[in-house]
């Protein structure tokens, strides 16, 4: 019997587009979150991610659902990577999520309850990215744990992946992404209207062919 | 008889990035996964493979798990959070 042999691999293009513009800050944004917001204005065209409203607010229903009990709760950012005069930028359009295992400390999908995540996959209407994940830390702030860390490194280490952290009872939520060993807080926005539609595909390096994911 | 060798795609849902795979029906779920994690460098126990809403698992074998030539496959993030 021989192994399986890879014989060729397509790479996703990144797609050079203007980022929205009608974006809001979202209401929960910490003092630290928010000065980031602030200063990204002032200073960038281009926020670190864009998360739909629609996303925003099935993270927001889920982890508030939960809170009463303060469980944990969980699930992938399905959208996109683009990039705007050489800065990536990430594009949260929907969430897909499932039954968990969890309790006011851990979180993780049910192994049995997997069919129900694919078939959010398969409900999302374009060629989704799974750019990262989300969770909630009811009552404890926002931040990565040495858990989160584990899953950032080994699933989400590439530089448009994110990682958002909500906390629904002190009404907190923020952004992450890696840097070096640790992590950092990144600026991030909401968009309200839909997400602009492709015009042009081209590589950071201006090419005409996009620039590929590793 | 040699086996007849047949391809299949997989995709890594965190990237968008697809291979083709070379394999034979003997060959089992957990060495797709091991090649595509190897490939991508990717920690193999981070991961679920996917044929439609289907989990695939382990040890089963790819004929037994119904893979069969030109499927699309994808591996899916499997995180924990504390």
């Amino acid at each position: 019997m021989g192994r399986p042999r890879i014989v060729g691999e397509i790479r996703k293009p990144v797609l050079e587009l203007m980022p929205p513009s009608a974006t809001r800050p979202h209401a929960w944004l910490s003092p630290d979150a928010a000065k980031r917001y602030k200063a990204t204005c002032a200073t960038r065209e281009t926020f670190d991610v864009y998360l739909s409203s629609l996303a925003e607010n099935k993270i927001l229903e889920q982890s508030m659902n939960a809170a009463p009990k303060m469980l944990e709760v969980m699930g992938l950012l399905l959208g996109e990577v683009r990039s705007w005069k050489g800065e990536i930028y990430t594009i949260v359009r929907d969430v897909g999520t499932t039954d968990l295992k969890n309790s006011p400390a851990k979180v993780k999908f049910d192994p049995e309850a997997l069919p129900r995540l694919f078939a959010d996959l398969d409900r999302a209407d374009f060629d989704y990215v799974v750019v990262g994940w989300y969770h909630s830390h009811p009552g404890h702030t926002c931040f990565l744990s040495r858990t989160d860390m584990r899953t950032q490194k080994a699933m989400f280490s590439q530089s448009f992946h994110c990682a958002i952290v909500i906390d629904p009872l002190n009404r907190e939520i923020e952004a992450f992404k890696l840097r070096g060993d640790g992590y950092i807080g990144v600026p991030f926005t909401i968009v309200d209207g839909g997400f602009p539609r492709m015009r042009r595909l081209r590589t950071l390096g201006g090419g005409q062919v996009g620039q590929a994911l590793q | 008889m040699v086996p007849l060798p047949f391809r299949i795609k997989v995709k890594n849902a965190e990237s968008g990035a697809t291979v083709e795979m070379e394999l034979e029906n003997d060959n089992t779920i957990d060495e797709v996964i091991e090649s595509a994690a190897t490939f991508w460098n990717k920690e193999m126990g981070a991961y679920v493979v996917r044929k439609g809403k289907k989990v695939l698992r382990g040890t089963m074998a790819l004929a037994d798990a119904g893979v069969r030539e030109d499927d699309m496959l994808e591996l899916v993030p499997d995180p924990e959070g504390g």
